[in-house]
């Protein structure tokens, strides 16, 4: 039987189409978007001290590999407390920060920064390999194409910080 | 009833069913494309829990929209709600 005499094929063959233009949608995800997306929950994801204020301030240390994507989170709403986006340089004070991420160009001074946090409820984030090993309490990585995350519970409690046990479950590695 | 008349019918009826097929395949063309024009973006990856976010593949690993420094910027006033645990 002719093509033309079965239209139903002719409607698989565009549902085909449809999977294909879905699967393309699927593709398009840049990577520092979707770290993002990690980084408001890993915030959601802490329980913070009743001591910290209305306002949760992100400090993005060094050159910013997020671009554009993480001021997608201004003005979120997560842990019942809003979200502010500050971009600092290496070297400069991190003072009035609450969560620092610690980018990739920031690494060789890590411990200086973290020694500068030490003490205060700062949750610290990265995304370099051996990050979490050397303090950071979640680093995220790419495996596979998709972002996995570790966690380092001893570092988060010694800053007066607790992880879910959502987080702890869904990371690669927990270092207790 | 006479042959040429069955005839007239079946062909009545393979158009009935062509004009529904092209209709439903435009129907269906249009809604792919419009979902290929629009990439996942930053506010539906907020809606989505972790379990899915780990699920996601990456466009090109190691890409990023731009390498920026910047000094302190003044915060945003709040206006959405949010997700704790």
């Amino acid at each position: 039987m002719s093509l033309l005499a079965r239209p139903l094929r002719w409607v698989v063959l565009l549902l085909g189409l449809l999977v294909l233009a879905a699967v393309a949608r699927a593709d398009d995800l840049p990577e520092y978007r979707l770290k993002a997306a990690f980084v408001y929950n890993f915030i959601a994801y802490t329980e913070w001290p009743a001591a910290t204020g209305s306002t949760l301030n992100l400090c993005i240390h060094g050159a910013d590999p997020f671009g554009t994507e993480i001021d997608g989170l201004q003005g979120k709403v997560a842990a019942g407390r809003t979200i502010a986006i500050f971009r600092k340089s290496a070297g400069e004070p991190l003072k009035d920060c609450n969560i620092v991420f610690v980018a990739a160009s920031a690494m060789d001074s890590l411990p200086r920064t973290l020694e500068s946090l030490r003490g205060r409820p700062v949750l610290t984030l990265s995304d370099s390999p051996g990050a979490m090993r050397r303090g950071t309490m979640l680093n995220m990585s790419i495996a596979q194409g998709k972002v996995t995350f570790e966690a380092n519970l001893l570092a988060a409690r010694s800053a007066g910080l607790e992880l879910s046990s959502k987080l702890l479950r869904l990371a690669t590695e927990v270092q207790q | 009833m006479p042959r040429h008349h069955a005839s007239d019918h079946r062909a009545v009826d393979r158009l009935c069913a062509w004009r529904r097929a092209v209709h439903c395949g435009l129907l269906v063309l249009g809604l792919g494309l419009s979902a290929s024009a629009y990439p996942i973006t930053l506010p539906q990856l907020l809606r989505m829990p972790l379990e899915q976010l780990l699920r996601l593949e990456i466009s090109v690993p190691g890409a990023s929209p731009g390498l920026r420094r910047s000094t302190l910027t003044a915060p945003f006033e709040a206006t959405e709600g949010g997700r704790g645990p």
